[in-house]
């Protein structure tokens, strides 16, 4: 009963007009960027915060809000037409979701990854609501002991899951670790591998490197074949799935909302893991895996609930611990600061119309992209239509400025045009992107994670099977390595994998 | 002529050569371009983007906040270093960065003190020294006693250089054997206090004092001389018998060495003009900082300390630049 009163104080003060105004501004942005790739949620939210000084502390979460998770939307319209995430949580989705396309089922797909995205976040906006402070206790026994732990079980998993052979797949994973080593080390502050570039000290940034890696490198990988001239060849067919589609999609996007609400509570976790986690389990679960990277529908009903889900459970450590887990959510915090609100518990029990004001947009939003969403795709579909020669070089430019706007400088442009290059022979040599982008990612993590763990127990190892929670985690990437190491399941394993 | 008009070079030209009318506009005329080596959307970015929006209005001329992030602000002071002295390339710097700097980095290619003119001062960011809510400690001296009972096997966690050098100053001046942690974000490190992995940390009081209103950490003592404006119950590390450990990081807005002296006047003007705005104070205060009048001749003063104050650190700390 208690939960249906401070819903209905949330919907109050959402659904005022001047807030739903902010609430649909948020969600056109969030759509347009994350559609359009290399110009993400981060960029945007803090190009826009200055703004937010003049409105009202509800109505610019709103807005900022709206902007994160209607990228989530969005970024999955370039990765099933395009084969360009449009966000990195969107990077699986491109698999399944664009030979869906080839096969003309892109707008099935499309449907199927909004009413995902629509089910996710409603079920993410719930848990918010329901669970927030029972949940937030629970994040809250991670420490770095644990997460060192969550972050080896998860380099673990992308070996044994990643397609093709064990060998790349451990490559990538290490050229990824390493790459994500460059710049000062956190403990004594010797730089590596920087060779005294000062622009490389903080370490490689994440941006142009995913856009080099996977946008640039397909562009050229699709200039390649020039004799199919393909960006225009993804015809989005009917917006209508199939009984079929349908029937197998339901249970997939259950399974995905579940994952997703999961990991993005941790921190670090958030949308990009529970994408890849959701991907990984339906192939996993799946009676046929083979069909995985042919245009299976659980492929993009999935990881596009999960990224969904991951979005909205981001916000409980923020909202409830005042911890951001992700970097969109250490702006939200910058936003809140702004308005003078500290964030924590404090919220909901000092602000609670504040608080249970963005749980109730956050359904609103979600319900918004939904109906902007599906008739928007039409627009898209008209840009599509241009001549791929016409339609790359402006995707080039975009990703320049992107690239160009986080520092202002032209140095990044330099590396990501390197990243490309990288890119495109790791796709020439059969070498997985996404391996290598999860090493990137937790590599830094983990080492951070790992020597503060050894700094609080004094040196002794033993503090990463002293704690339940970390014991557990580690058992579950021994029983991962196991299913490796024993024969039967390898060649299952390999079964599984073959490339198409 | 018509056509040497149209030609983007003759219009360069003749801008050029409006510039060098002997009739030449009264400073600014153009544009000024304040660098900030943080990122968009950080605490460093929200107070910078105040003082600009303030000195856009009182100087009537356009003024960019440009976030060039990087090497510990190292890019953005490197950029303004080597800038023209001509008033429109300034840069609003902590004096963390400017006074560590040189005890850091091995191969800085700037010298904070030959390369820069300080116009003046904006503000004041306290440090707050925060325990576990459920510590028996109530006071500083009882921390350093619990401390000193832990027999070096205590820990202390810190995320930004300042807060290191607070605690740097404070166990070394308690003769406190501690193991200290590093964390990316001082919010990992006050979660850590939280949760009992670490005995103290040092963040600013912008974090503490939301987190310590929220139950999860106990203030003992803020670093600065004397009590924040936000929390004036806080008593400062001198009150608590630690005046060793007295460190205000200070922010203040720089320019490139040899920056003529009327252009040093206005923004010196400007600035003090909007530290003495109650505004000004209320958002600073909101922000967990304090307001900090000064001049160029004091800011430059507090460089110099600043400096010494940091030699002492990073060689008890056994720093060395890397």
């Amino acid at each position: 009963m208690e939960l249906l009163q401070n819903l209905a104080l949330g919907f109050g003060g959402a659904v005022s007009p001047i807030n739903l105004l902010f609430c649909l501004f948020g969600c056109l942005i969030g759509t347009l960027i994350g559609v359009l790739p290399g110009i993400g949620p981060i960029a945007t939210i803090a190009m826009l915060l200055p703004i937010t000084f003049g409105l009202s502390p509800l109505g610019a979460l709103i807005m900022l809000a709206g902007i994160y998770y209607g990228a989530q939307y969005g970024g999955s319209t370039t990765a099933i037409l395009l084969k360009l995430p449009g966000e990195s949580s969107s990077v699986v989705t491109c698999i399944d979701g664009y030979e869906m396309a080839q096969k003309g089922r892109a707008g099935a797909a499309l449907t199927i990854a909004a009413v995902g995205s629509f089910f996710a976040g409603t079920v993410g906006t719930l848990l918010i609501a329901g669970f927030a402070p029972i949940l937030a206790s629970f994040a809250e026994k991670f420490r770095s002991p644990e997460y060192f732990s969550l972050m080896l079980f998860g380099l673990i998993a992308a070996v044994v899951l990643a397609q093709g052979s064990i060998i790349k797949a451990i490559g990538m994973i290490v050229l990824g670790l390493l790459l994500g080593l460059t710049g000062t080390e956190s403990q004594s502050g010797t730089a590596r591998f920087t060779f005294g570039v000062p622009e490389l000290y903080d370490g490689i940034d994440f941006v142009p490197l995913a856009m080099g890696l996977f946008g640039f490198a397909e562009i050229m990988t699709n200039l390649d074949r020039r004799g199919r001239d393909r960006a225009t060849a993804a015809p989005v067919g009917g917006m209508m799935p199939t009984r079929e589609e349908i029937r197998r999609s339901i249970p997939a996007i259950l399974r995905g909302t579940f994952i997703g609400s999961l990991l993005g509570i941790l921190p670090g976790g958030g949308a990009v893991l529970s994408a890849f986690a959701a991907y990984t389990l339906e192939k996993k679960i799946a009676k046929d895996p083979s069909i995985f990277g042919r245009g299976a529908v659980e492929g993009v009903a999935a990881p596009e609930s999960a990224n969904n889900a991951g979005a909205q459970t981001s916000f409980i450590p923020l909202l409830t611990l005042g911890i951001p887990s992700t970097p969109v959510m250490a702006l939200m915090m910058g936003a809140m600061t702004i308005q003078g609100i500290a964030p924590g518990s404090a919220i909901l029990t000092e602000r609670p119309e504040l608080f249970w004001g963005m749980i109730a947009s956050m359904w609103v939003g979600n319900l918004m992209l939904v109906i902007i969403n599906l008739p928007l795709i039409g627009i898209w579909i008209k840009l599509l239509q241009v001549p791929y020669r016409l339609l790359f070089p402006c995707i080039l430019v975009l990703c320049c400025v992107g690239a160009y706007s986080i520092s202002s400088s032209t140095f990044l442009v330099m590396m990501m045009a390197g990243f490309a290059l990288l890119g495109y022979v790791f796709a020439k040599i059969g070498c997985e992107g996404a391996p290598f982008l999860l090493g990137f990612v937790l590599g830094p993590l983990m080492e951070e994670n790992f020597r503060r763990s050894m700094v609080l127990s004094f040196g002794d190892p033993v503090i990463f099977v002293q704690r339940p929670i970390s014991l557990t985690i580690l058992l579950a990437a021994v029983a991962l390595i196991l299913l490796i190491v024993i024969p039967q399941f390898r060649s299952t394993r390999e079964v599984a994998f073959q490339d198409p | 002529m018509k056509i040497s008009f149209s030609h983007p070079l003759g219009l360069g030209v003749s801008l050029l050569m409006l510039g060098a009318l002997p009739a030449k506009a009264e400073y600014p005329d153009r544009p000024i371009r304040v660098m900030l080596g943080f990122p968009a959307g950080g605490g460093a970015d929200i107070q910078g983007r105040w003082f600009i929006d303030k000195l856009k209005e009182l100087s009537g001329a356009t003024v960019i906040l440009e976030n060039r992030p990087g090497n510990s602000g190292n890019i953005a002071a490197d950029l303004v270093a080597k800038a023209k002295p001509d008033g429109y390339t300034l840069m609003l710097a902590a004096s963390a960065g400017m006074g560590a700097g040189r005890f850091i980095y091995k191969d800085l290619t700037y010298d904070s003190v030959k390369d820069f003119t300080p116009i003046t001062t904006t503000n004041q960011l306290c440090f707050a020294l925060t325990v576990n809510p459920k510590s028996p400690a109530k006071t500083v001296g009882e921390l350093t006693a619990l401390l000193k009972a832990k027999n070096g096997k205590a820990t202390y966690g810190y995320a930004v250089t300042s807060a290191l050098a607070s605690a740097v100053l404070y166990v070394s001046s308690e003769k406190i054997e501690i193991s200290p942690v590093n964390y990316k974000q001082t919010a990992q490190a006050v979660s850590d206090v939280t949760a009992g992995e670490i005995d103290f940390a040092f963040a600013d009081m912008v974090f503490a004092h939301g987190q310590e209103k929220a139950g999860r950490i106990r203030i003992l003592a803020v670093t600065c001389d004397r009590r924040t404006a936000g929390a004036p119950n806080i008593p400062t590390m001198a009150e608590s018998g630690v005046p060793a450990a007295t460190t205000a990081p200070w922010w203040g807005l720089w320019g490139p060495a040899g920056l003529p002296a009327d252009i040093i006047e206005k923004h010196e003007k400007w600035i003090n003009q909007i530290v003495a705005m109650p505004a000004t104070k209320d958002f600073l205060v909101s922000q967990g900082a304090d307001p900090l009048p000064g001049s160029h001749v004091k800011m430059k003063e507090m460089l110099l300390e600043s400096i010494e104050s940091w030699r002492k650190v990073t060689s008890l700390a056994k720093i060395e630049p890397q």
